[in-house]
């Protein structure tokens, strides 16, 4: 059907999007595809190219399964709405008792003669008495929320990381640590993350989102280690990590071929997992424990609250590699089996050798905990001349950082936030969203210097 | 040739960023020679506000390490996309890392990823691009101005990333992108985007990809959407982005302390403090955080959308 570019297939994880709606969802042949209330049959998304928009027509039989229809153009969303908010004229509004004049029996009446969604709200509204009276702001919260219900388009979208940060940010901001995607795009920018780099990355508390960005950016060329507490990762943290899989060949290190598929081996399909443990995802932990050997210079214990254990990753590659571990009985080629296992013993063994030269060439911290200790004492492993960068909800630890590293002699250093306002653009209605965000973290950046020319000249 | 992957010491024609202090960053290219004004060629001295540098002892010294000037230090940095924009000659307006690193994530770069991009402009994103879809991507960037084409094509090379780039001197307004479904992303800084848009989606892969203006003025935004949706796009999306920054403080501040009886004795049961009561300032250290007085208040739109896959057939 398409010339180029991957059909969307069985088995798979995807991003259904609905209007300002979003949800992860691993599409199986037998199974629908819960939307809110609606239903869909996930045979008729099957085979067309991702990306692919469909229109739902409401379907016959007991299930009410919604039948999707690839479609060449859909409705906007925001321009039906806007249309609707502009509805000052209120020549069809009816006479009536009620608030609102339209009946449920003649919705449905509507959409089995094929209305289009944007038909049925704006049938709605005009029926509607108290909309009139209503502010512009409860006007256009009204309309979404109609508009939502009604709203018949979907496209089946790739998990890239684009979407998996927007669409956990809009389930809850706090499931990731209010790490909004702008914020994340600065990350990956403060730390300069590029393909063929080594990176030290330690995130809780983010389902992942930063380990799995990086190593987007990686795209199987270069390593990255990442560093968690305790014995096993977040237990969703597999999950976006894998969820948001680069899904094309790639190079591997090695010269190796290695394909990422988007497999969980957990359904996703009830949008984002829980932080919390359970699920049938399941990490070896045992002997991959490690404590980081500072050298001689040891710090002790004490001074990092987390027992880091290391795992490391090479690009794509070991992101499959973990994926086979966490699958367990996934069916699998055996080929890819022999080409992948390593243990997690043997991930721990070459993270500790990766971080022993200190020489990565770049730290990014995202974390729940404080990390004014972690962050001075990973910032051994860095190489000078790179930069680090440190996510945190909260300002005020990043004002602790930044002294921290000034003591430590680093430069450039700088605690921002950035400030994001989404507009509204639409003929003669242009104006900025009605509501905003409004924070989307902290971010401390800076870069490693060696100062030996300093201490030399001090001890002459 | 240092832009295209990191290395540990500065060689000859590398270029290094070198940091006296905040407000005085300068790249600079390490070579014997330059071109003095007369056109003759004399040793590459270097002057800042620290003393004047010989370029070519750059040569050998590790990255991250100091540089000796005759009135203090400096760093070598090794370059990255990030500091070439903080540092690059301007030809023209730029973008800036807080645009760029949005543009990056929105167009959904990585390795790999096939770009087009105009105007290259002083090929500040373009560094940026370069960095995020080497060494299996590429990117094909287009401006109207020849010797800005030019002299950001000799840059590329130069940086040893020319290998990832075509540059090339054409109006894509006028002419397009002479490029045909091989594009994921495409992104456009230019004063009519809309005249662009069309020759957009016929760059774009059949399977579909992203778009990005970078706009201004909102009237451009406003014609731009119009294009994008008459062109198929969808999930337009059009934000603004501005960092904050914040100058780290440690600071005093006295607190009264009101809680003590005064002790003066003169008014038994006076409520009201004394005015020795009141006089008992204590300091008290505060660590904050101040938003800069004056800030970046606006850079431009940034409007994003997806052209969806064509369909060929019903089946
Ligand atoms: C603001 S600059 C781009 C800056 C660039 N984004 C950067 O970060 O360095 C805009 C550029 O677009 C070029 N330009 C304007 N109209 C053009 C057209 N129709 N075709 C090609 N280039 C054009 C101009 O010559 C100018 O160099």
């Amino acid at each position: 059907m398409r010339e180029d570019g991957p059909a969307i297939c069985d088995g798979k994880n995807y991003i259904i999007i609905k209007g300002s709606f979003m949800k992860l969802a691993k599409l199986k042949t037998q199974k629908q595809c819960q939307l809110g209330r609606a239903s869909v049959d996930v045979a008729g998304l099957l085979g067309h190219p991702v990306g692919t928009q469909f229109r739902l027509h409401s379907g016959g039989g007991k299930q009410r399964l919604m039948r999707p229809e690839p479609v060449e153009h859909t409705e906007d969303l925001a321009d039906a709405i806007a249309a609707d908010e502009s509805a000052a004229d209120n020549r069809n509004l009816l006479a009536n008792q009620t608030s609102q004049a339209m009946t449920k029996e003649r919705i449905m009446e509507m959409r089995e003669q094929g209305a289009t969604g944007k038909e049925i709200v704006t049938t709605i509204v005009d029926n509607s008495t108290s909309f009139q009276g209503k502010t512009e702001f409860s006007q256009a919260k009204y309309v979404r929320k109609k508009q939502k219900k009604y709203f018949e388009f979907i496209s089946v979208q790739e998990p890239t990381v684009r979407l998996v940060a927007s669409m956990y940010y809009m389930q809850d901001p706090l499931k990731i640590m209010n790490l909004r995607v702008d914020s994340l795009s600065q990350l990956l920018t403060a730390c300069s993350v590029r393909p063929g780099g080594r990176y030290l990355v330690l995130e809780s508390g983010c389902l992942a989102v930063t380990v799995a960005a990086v190593l987007e950016r990686l795209g199987g060329h270069g390593h990255l280690v990442h560093l968690f507490q305790g014995g096993t990762p977040q237990s969703a943290e597999a999950q976006a990590d894998e969820t948001v899989a680069t899904d094309r060949e790639t190079v591997a290190p090695n010269g190796e071929t290695a394909q990422t598929a988007a497999e969980s081996p957990k359904a996703a399909a009830d949008g984002i997992p829980s932080s919390g443990g359970g699920g049938d995802v399941t990490t070896t932990d045992g002997g991959g424990d490690v404590v980081p050997d500072g050298g001689d210079d040891v710090t002790p214990a004490t001074e990092e609250p987390t027992a880091a254990t290391a795992e490391e990753t090479e690009g794509t590659e070991a992101q499959e590699s973990r994926k086979r571990r966490l699958s367990g009985s996934q069916t699998e080629t055996s080929e890819r089996k022999s080409k992948y296992a390593r243990t997690r013993c043997e991930d721990s063994e070459l993270a500790l050798n990766m971080l022993s030269s200190k020489d990565m060439d770049g730290l990014l911290l995202c974390c729940r905990q404080h990390p004014v200790n972690l962050l001075r004492y990973l910032l051994r492993f860095l190489a000078v001349s790179r930069p680090f960068t440190v996510f945190c909800p909260y300002k005020e630890p990043l004002l602790e950082c930044y002294f921290a590293m000034k003591a430590e002699g680093c430069i450039m250093l700088k605690v921002t936030e950035t400030w994001l306002r989404n507009y509204q653009v639409l003929p003669e209605r242009t104006h900025p969203e009605i509501n905003m965000s409004g924070g989307g973290g902290y971010i401390l950046s800076g870069f490693k210097v060696d100062r030996s020319l300093n201490r030399a000249a001090v001890t002459d | 040739m240092s832009f295209k992957e990191y290395k540990t010491h500065v060689e000859m024609g590398d270029t290094v960023i070198l940091y006296l202090n905040i407000k005085n960053i300068h790249a600079i290219t390490v070579t014997e020679e330059v071109k003095n004004k007369k056109g003759n060629m004399v040793p590459n001295i270097f002057q800042t506000v620290y003393g004047a540098l010989k370029v070519k002892d750059l040569v050998g010294m590790k990255y991250g390490s100091q540089v000796q000037m005759t009135r203090g230090w400096a760093f070598a940095l090794h370059p990255t996309p990030e500091l070439w924009t903080l540092t690059l000659p301007h030809r023209t307006q730029i973008l800036y890392t807080p645009d760029i690193s949005i543009v990056l994530t929105q167009l959904e770069l990585r390795p790999g990823s096939v770009v087009c991009e105009a105007g290259t402009g002083s090929g500040s994103l373009s560094h940026a691009i370069l960095r995020t879809i080497a060494p299996t991507g590429h990117l094909h960037t287009f401006d109207f101005h020849e010797q800005r084409s030019r002299l950001a094509a000799e840059e590329f090379s130069a940086h040893g990333v020319g290998d990832y780039v075509t540059a090339r001197h054409r109006d894509v307004c006028g002419e397009g992108f002479d490029l045909d479904s091989v594009a994921d992303a495409v992104f456009l800084d230019l004063p009519r985007p809309y005249d662009a848009v069309p020759f957009a989606k016929q760059a774009l892969k059949k399977s579909g990809g992203r778009i990005c203006s970078f706009s201004p003025c909102i009237e451009q935004v406003q014609k731009t959407c119009d294009s994008l949706r008459k062109h198929g796009f969808t999930e337009l999306q059009t934000l603004e982005c501005l960092q904050r920054e914040f100058q780290v403080r440690k600071s005093v501040m006295s607190v009264f302390d009101l809680s003590q009886p005064p002790t003066d004795g003169s008014a038994d049961g006076d409520e009201r403090p004394s005015k020795k009561a009141a006089m008992e300032e204590r300091p008290r250290e505060v660590l904050t955080g101040i938003p800069l007085t004056t800030m970046p208040g606006h850079t431009g739109f940034l409007t994003f959308a997806t052209l969806p896959p064509v369909m060929t057939s019903a089946t």
